[in-house]
């Protein structure tokens, strides 16, 4: 039962649904709908999650140790009780840095590849086919 | 208003539920009721922005979710089976398994023998059940994800993993398992021993609450096999070995269910009388079972010195002249008629021993002693020399009580967590009985 580090790499690039729900998730644990609202508070209407790509994701990410079912309710006299709770693992912590430190790296390529010099238009003469 | 808005959304979650049939019964089944609550969720607060129209218009990104996470779904299922028609292609002996056994879900009691089965040529998702419910607490009355949640608590304490990443290897096995009537056939492989037998009554009872008509449920279990003297279990066996089993397997009754369900409950009851009392049945329909759950009743505390059979075992061979670790261990499974303990929780046991106001075991040179950092070859760890302890040769011709050194007992078996200065439950070795020890906490 003594388990290794899991190596991050083999799951990237994350798609943007998997990403959202990790990032979602590191501030505490939430609900499906939770999630969903998490998501689309920060997302500003730019990523939709419906229930279909959401537990599809939320599946795939429990197949891959990204999270965990937790019973423990932050509420429980509050809450719904055929709700289920999702939570961060260490190996989805570890996922989520690689993946945000992947996107670092691709933004800091498109943006020095925005800041350089437009190549000057050429004009060819002559040739063809 | 408000009947408006019921009437739309009691409507909507309607019609919801029905185009959930879209989706592979597996998922709709572990998923249907979530993706419901969240889409009515949806639905509510799409009716208080904008009221009808607001529900109306919620559904148009709700079935664009829907077709294409269905259709999805439906490939992410097929694409195993195509890439099983794609080795068949060239492999007419596996088609002929495939015909026969259809898309597979094996279970296996471990990695070892989950790793050869992979190299069998057994079509099929492999999951492996891996835990030692001999020791520590399994309370009556768990769902599996709750018994999952305890059992890998328990088994960070005894630092065999760090919790999340044990609790995240449960609930992916737990998931897979939850979908098994994805799978045509469902095969247990599980051997004779404690530790196994404990794994398949868990399973048993799972299975006897699930809707099991569209899968065949089958078990391969076995204490001996051709040309193998000294058989230990099935992770002895090689890829071809292993294969040969796979026509004995038979698919398991619903008697089997029951009794395998009715032991699991005995086993998890707070009082050990219900084990005792389940092993007056017939339980032939799971022939090694009743031997496993006798070698569990002898881990209680005896009723002569209050030690468990495997810490006896332990000190009669250190008497015996064996005083290194991994020499004690083997020495103690050979006593064993079916060994059942890995090393990793022995150590604990040898290290208990070594421990507490009156320790029965000692290092000969004075230090105390240390578990395996990293793994049972160190040389830090197998140089070890233990000897008894006076208090321990007086335990070996019943002079000392080992809850008495220890002035108590903290120790689950099963459901029963024996608790406080003297154990509730000793196990009478002459009459092979439990016994109530009054006075007990």
């Amino acid at each position: 039962m003594q388990t290794r580090q899991r190596d991050p790499d083999p799951l990237l690039p994350l798609t943007p649904a998997v990403f959202h729900i990790l990032l979602s998730l590191v501030d505490g644990d939430h609900h499906g709908y939770g999630i969903m609202q998490e998501v689309n508070g920060y997302a500003q209407g730019k990523l939709r999650l419906g229930p279909g790509t959401l537990y599809r994701s939320i599946k795939q990410m429990l197949a891959q140790g990204l999270i965990i079912e937790w019973d423990e309710r932050p509420d429980p006299a509050l809450d719904d009780q055929r709700r289920r709770y999702y939570r961060l693992t260490d190996f989805g912590h570890r996922v989520l840095t690689a993946e945000t430190e992947r996107l670092e790296q691709v933004l800091q390529v498109a943006r020095a590849k925005q800041r350089g010099p437009r190549p000057e238009p050429t004009t060819t003469s002559g040739g063809g086919c | 208003m408000a009947d408006s808005s019921k009437r739309i959304i009691s409507v909507s979650e309607h019609l919801y539920q029905q185009l959930l049939r879209a989706y592979p019964a597996a998922f709709r089944h572990q998923y249907g009721a979530q993706m419901t609550q969240v889409f009515l969720d949806c639905c509510r607060v799409a009716y208080q922005q904008s009221g009808t129209r607001g529900v109306l218009q919620l559904w148009i990104p709700t079935l664009g979710d829907l077709v294409t996470n269905a259709i999805a779904e439906h490939i992410s299922m097929l694409i195993p089976r195509l890439r099983r028609h794609k080795v068949l292609f060239h492999a007419p002996r596996r088609l002929v398994l495939h015909r026969q056994g259809g898309p597979m879900l094996h279970i296996a009691n471990g990695d070892s023998v989950g790793g050869t089965l992979r190299h069998t040529g057994l079509p099929g998702t492999i999951v492996t059940w891996k835990d030692i419910l001999h020791e520590g607490p399994t309370p009556a009355g768990l769902s599996l994800g709750q018994m999952s949640q305890l059992r890998a608590q328990f088994l960070a304490d005894c630092a065999l993993g760090p919790y999340e990443e044990v609790l995240a290897d449960f609930r992916s096995r737990d998931t897979t398992l939850a979908q098994f009537a994805a799978h045509q056939e469902v095969i247990l492989w599980f051997e004779h021993d404690l530790y196994d037998q404990l794994q398949l009554i868990q399973l048993l009872d799972w299975f006897s609450r699930q809707d099991r008509t569209t899968s065949t449920i089958s078990l391969i279990c076995i204490n001996a096999f051709p040309g193998i003297a000294h058989f230990l279990g099935l992770g002895q066996l090689n890829a071809s070995q292993l294969r040969s089993l796979y026509e004995t397997r038979r698919p398991l009754t619903e008697g089997t269910f029951t009794l395998g369900s009715e032991a699991w409950k005995a086993f998890c009851s707070p009082d050990p009388k219900a084990l005792e009392a389940f092993l007056q049945k017939d339980t032939s329909a799971l022939p090694f079972l009743k031997a496993a759950l006798l070698r569990h009743l002898e881990q209680f505390p005896a009723l002569q010195g209050g030690l468990s059979r495997t810490e006896r075992q332990i000190l009669e061979v250190v008497a015996s002249g064996v005083h290194t670790p991994l020499e004690i261990f083997r020495a103690t499974q050979e006593q064993e008629e079916s060994p059942f303990l890995g090393d990793t929780p022995f150590w604990f046991y040898l290290s208990g021993l070594c421990t507490g106001r009156k320790p029965f075991l000692k290092r000969t040179d004075g230090s105390t002693f240390s578990l395996p950092t990293a793994d049972s070859h160190d040389p830090a760890f197998r140089e070890q020399v233990l000897a008894l302890t006076e208090e321990g040769q007086n335990a070996l011709v019943g002079q000392a009580d080992w809850i008495k050194s220890k002035s108590g007992i903290d120790r689950w078996l099963g459901g029963v967590h024996l608790q406080g200065q003297e154990a509730a439950w000793r196990w009478d070795s002459k009459l092979a009985t439990l016994v109530q020890v009054q006075g007990a906490a």
